[in-house]
């Protein structure tokens, strides 16, 4: 076969999977306005993603959140104490922390933990007749399986982030009393003078974003598992390498539409 | 009287490799079991999964109630669904909600509101009728496949369909359990239920089925009622021993 011939071959299956994918995006949409309905069901399907997606992955981004905020003051310490600008740190934790790492580590913390037990459980469901089995119940997989995972990622990020953002805050605070003993209302005053509404309003816009994208690609790729077991893992790399270059996109997409237009 | 109550109409289906249903027509009656043989790959697990609504077929349709399995609104659908249960060969189960859970998920899912109560004790009732031990609290991981096989005929029978499917119900079960599944049938007859059962075996066949489906290479080759003389010398003949299951 050629080799043109071939990647005329890969781009058409790609465009085929990236339409079908969309397909199932506005299929998940349609059933998240009806949520309600089913409630009993997927209540149980809802609570347990967020136990698992935001509750569980609580310490792990305690310890990114506090260790990022303090490298930040250390770092920027050192170098604004050489200019005399020591106080513009509040504006580097801001920046850094609130409008750019906070959203974007967490996506990144969801899709290592959750969008990889997404993707793998719902595979591995296909594989055990555990789908058919939904669908022989008159249950929907995509409304019973996907949309309550949706919902749940979305929630758990949105409070991940928000809770990252005031666990790096606290950590920027500790570390900077290492350097001078800075009062604690004193601080946080400083930064909250920093802080537009804005600056929240885009991070929480981001983990809804990220957490919706994630949960999509996660479910998509592992309801495609068709037979063998050997296409879970392959599909669970799928998920996680479309994730990021979605997460990193729509980052730079929202980050641009804020702050540069 | 005697109603037909699902239509099989012009069924075919495809695998990349060769064709497995070529244009199956069947007509299930209520108050009536029957019984599907085959020789293996004929394509009946193939057709029970049609008829239950889990795969779609490449043409023809189901027809339920008026309603076309594969062709209407979702809404109507799951009303269909409602009235139809399907038990597996493997009586699988999901495997991250407890028995339980399993058993009530049908209910949870289609309905607000429902007897607690009364679904717990029938459950408890063919428990006890199946000799299950206490495994409510249990993932099936932790349940021998004999036991979830029971338990599968169990999440059938609590949600009173009109129409129950099964896949080879002997498959996988020691002889005790396979007297205690036949015993279960034969309950379910007693209701009235509409049954339609793959299975080689003689004694279901001998004791159960109201007529005999015969499909051969992906068509239906003969459909003998119990009250057609044929029905007896058609079961001496049968090569039992060449079809799947037990």
């Amino acid at each position: 076969m050629l080799i043109t011939e071939k990647m005329y071959r890969g781009f058409k299956d790609q465009f085929a999977d990236i339409y079908q994918f969309l397909l199932f995006s506005v299929h998940i949409f349609r059933k998240i306005i009806s949520f309600r309905r089913q409630r009993q069901a997927r209540t149980l399907v809802l609570l347990r993603q967020i136990l698992f997606t935001g509750f569980e992955a609580l310490p792990l981004i305690s310890f990114l959140a506090l260790s990022i905020g303090g490298l930040i003051i250390i770092q920027g310490y050192n170098i604004l104490e050489n200019f005399g600008q020591s106080n513009l740190v509040f504006v580097i934790l801001v920046t850094v922390v609130i409008r750019e790492l906070s959203a974007i580590l967490t996506a990144l913390i969801v899709i290592a933990r959750s969008g990889t037990a997404i993707s793998t459980e719902l595979g591995n469901m296909v594989i055990n007749n555990e789908i058919n089995l939904l669908l022989s119940l008159g249950i929907s997989p995509v409304s019973y399986l996907v949309v309550s995972r949706v919902v749940g990622v979305v929630v758990a990020l949105i409070t991940l982030t928000i809770y990252f953002n005031l666990a790096a805050l606290l950590g920027g605070w500790l570390f900077s009393t290492l350097f001078y003993p800075i009062n604690f209302n004193y601080f946080f005053t400083q930064l909250f003078q920093q802080l537009a509404v804005t600056d929240i309003i885009i991070s929480v816009l981001k983990s809804i974003f990220f957490g919706i994208g994630i949960a999509l690609i996660s479910s998509y790729q592992g309801l495609k598992v068709n037979i063998a077991s050997t296409e879970v893992p392959q599909r669970t790399i799928k998920a996680v390498v479309s994730s990021i270059v979605f997460v990193v996109f729509a980052d730079i997409l929202i980050t641009a539409i804020f702050y540069l237009l | 009287m005697n109603e037909i109550l699902l239509s099989v109409k012009n069924v075919k289906w495809n695998s990349p490799e060769k064709e497995i249903l070529k244009g199956i027509d069947l007509e299930l009656v209520t108050d009536r079991i029957s019984v599907l043989c085959g020789l293996e790959e004929s394509g009946k697990s193939l057709l029970l999964k049609i008829i239950a609504g889990i795969e779609p077929p490449d043409q023809g349709s189901i027809i339920y109630d008026g309603v076309d399995l594969f062709n209407a609104d979702e809404k109507r659908v799951l009303e269909i669904r409602k009235k139809l249960a399907f038990v597996f060969e493997d009586g699988v189960h999901l495997s991250n909600l407890i028995i339980r859970e399993n058993l009530l998920l049908p209910f949870k899912y289609h309905y607000d509101k429902f007897d607690l109560n009364y679904l717990m004790s029938e459950i408890n009732r063919y428990l006890k009728f199946f000799g299950i031990g206490n495994v409510m609290e249990e993932r099936p991981a932790q349940i021998s496949r004999s036991k979830l096989k029971l338990l599968a005929f169990i999440r059938a029978a609590i949600t009173d369909p009109e129409l129950i499917v099964i896949d080879n119900p002997l498959f996988n079960l020691e002889l005790i359990n396979q007297i205690q599944v036949l015993k279960f049938l034969q309950q379910l007859k007693d209701k009235h239920k509409t049954m339609l059962i793959t299975s080689g075996s003689r004694d279901l066949i001998e004791n159960l089925a109201d007529e005999l489906l015969i499909i051969k290479e992906g068509m239906i080759t003969a459909r003998i009622s119990r009250s057609s003389s044929e029905f007896q010398s058609m079961l001496d003949n049968l090569e039992l021993s060449d079809l799947k299951g037990v």
